[in-house]
């Protein structure tokens, strides 16, 4: 009877498919390694501070796999914060402006599984809180978070919650973010890691919780004042403006000006309510067109 | 059994540390009184956090003798959107719970006019932006105050009565005075 050649490579391919280190003997479940002798991952889970767990005794060893029930569940790269992405060349930025975010002690790719995955290696020692989080929600298996990522979603704002774990960036204005007038303020990456950690707290807490949860990690806006009209020649028409917005963490301000796809004839705008205006200006449309970071004031 | 309660409790402070929220820390406080005036300005926010709009409240004080006019800026996400059209009525007397924020206070001056800028940058005359609601006292706010400035969550808000419209109106149809019966408590979210 002939032997079946077995390839080289599949070898090193065990429990659930993970690739196995030959030095360690390890495998390799992306955010942490198993030792399949023991039965258990050699690091505690990222996880650590779940409340839910509490619930589950089973959940609380932290280096246990899938609750100790291996033959029901199972713990697969998870890695789950997905990249929704209108263009694939898009996508390609969205990662490469999230290696950029200030601060980052570890780099992430892009799966065929359209999920992030942090680049093996690249992990830094002692990871700050923001780094930490981070690297807790893409590692997740249990919740999943999606980034709609659209190079124009012809609206001026940054980045969106949508709906429960999801969230949208646009990237032809984060790029504005990144202009050298802009240096020293919120950056792409702060922008994207901003988002993402936003609409993976949206899963487990309300929007409001969630964004400032969020904004202590990485950095976010609010509070618009200033405002200014940019009227057109004839004065009769609104075609932009401009506002500041205090950044959450207290470095400075952001001067924004955005443009409308639009412009909206000023009767249309002065006297109408709150809910009007609101309308008014999204289906106008609009680009941000130029960000300036603005320090504090020294006092 | 002790090591597991103080596991569990280590556990619990790290999760709620977690979630502390970082800039509204701060206690929401009750404010009573009516909505005297929006603000009406086009900009609500680039995202990265929730959306704003700005009205001008009237606090009442002293049980209800004096008010003092406060600026409110409401944040709302996407979802959730600005305050509804009925919001904004002089005859609804509000319990909102805000958080103050002295980082927006601003002059009446200055919530008053929108400045207007041409495509080169250029100043232009300003815009009045101060609408005040039917039936608010336009005499309320003195230019130069400065208003203390209040954060008010979307729908963090409840009517607590509204006036009797000043004019009954008779019904065509029956001849019968129809009477505007006051509103109590009830939630005004939409």
């Amino acid at each position: 009877m002939p032997t079946t050649a077995v390839p080289a490579c599949a070898l090193i391919y065990k429990f659930t498919g993970k690739e196995r280190d030959s030095e360690s003997g390890l495998d390799n479940f992306g955010a942490r390694y198993y030792g399949s002798s023991m039965g258990r991952f050699v690091q505690p889970d990222p996880l650590y501070i779940e409340a839910r767990r509490l619930a589950d005794p089973q959940r609380l060893n932290l280096y246990a796999y899938a609750r100790n029930n291996p033959t029901t569940l199972t713990d697969p790269f998870g890695l789950d914060v997905a990249l929704k992405c209108d263009t694939k060349e898009n996508c390609a930025k969205a990662v490469q402006d999230f290696n950029n975010r200030k601060g980052a002690q570890f780099k992430v790719e892009l799966g065929n599984d359209g999920k992030l995955h942090v680049v093996k290696g690249s992990v830094g020692k002692d990871l700050s809180k923001a780094e930490s989080a981070l690297m807790g929600a893409i590692n997740d298996t249990k919740n999943h978070a999606t980034i709609n990522v659209s190079g124009n979603t012809g609206q001026s704002e940054f980045g969106t919650h949508d709906s429960k774990g999801v969230n949208s960036v646009d990237l032809g204005n984060l790029s504005r973010l990144d202009a050298a007038g802009n240096a020293g303020g919120l950056n792409s990456g702060d922008a994207l890691a901003h988002e993402a950690m936003d609409a993976y707290y949206s899963l487990s807490m309300g929007e409001e919780a969630a964004d400032e949860a969020a904004a202590g990690l990485f950095p976010g806006l609010y509070g618009p004042t200033g405002n200014q009209n940019i009227l057109n020649p004839t004065h009769t028409a609104v075609v932009g403006s401009t506002f500041n917005q205090a950044i959450t963490n207290g470095i400075g301000t952001e001067h924004i000006t955005i443009q409308y796809i639009t412009p909206i004839p000023a009767i249309d705008l002065f006297g109408k309510s709150a809910a009007g205006r609101s309308e008014v200006a999204h289906d106008a449309g609009s680009r941000t067109t130029d960000v300036t970071f603005v320090p504090p004031k020294k006092e | 059994m002790r090591t597991v309660a103080l596991i569990v409790a280590a556990l619990v402070a790290l999760s709620v540390a977690q979630k502390t929220p970082t800039r509204t820390g701060e206690k929401n406080v009750p404010l009573v009184g009516r909505v005297l005036a929006d603000v009406s300005s086009l900009t609500f926010g680039a995202g990265l956090g929730p959306q704003h709009t700005t009205f001008v409240f009237a606090v009442e004080q002293n049980g209800g003798t004096r008010v003092e006019p406060v600026k409110v800026s409401y944040a709302f996400f996407k979802s959730e959107g600005p305050p509804p059209d009925s919001f904004f009525d002089y005859s609804k007397r509000y319990e909102l719970q805000a958080v103050r924020d002295t980082k927006c206070d601003e002059s009446v001056d200055s919530l008053s006019h929108v400045k207007n800028v041409d495509q080169s940058g250029k100043p232009l005359p300003p815009t009045d932006a101060l609408r005040f609601l039917e039936g608010a006292p336009k005499d309320a706010l003195k230019s130069d105050a400065i208003l203390p400035c209040y954060v008010l969550r979307a729908g963090n808000y409840k009517v607590l009565s509204q006036d009797k419209q000043s004019k009954d109106t008779v019904d065509p149809k029956t001849g019968n005075l129809r009477l505007t019966i006051p509103i109590v408590a009830s939630k005004l979210k939409q």
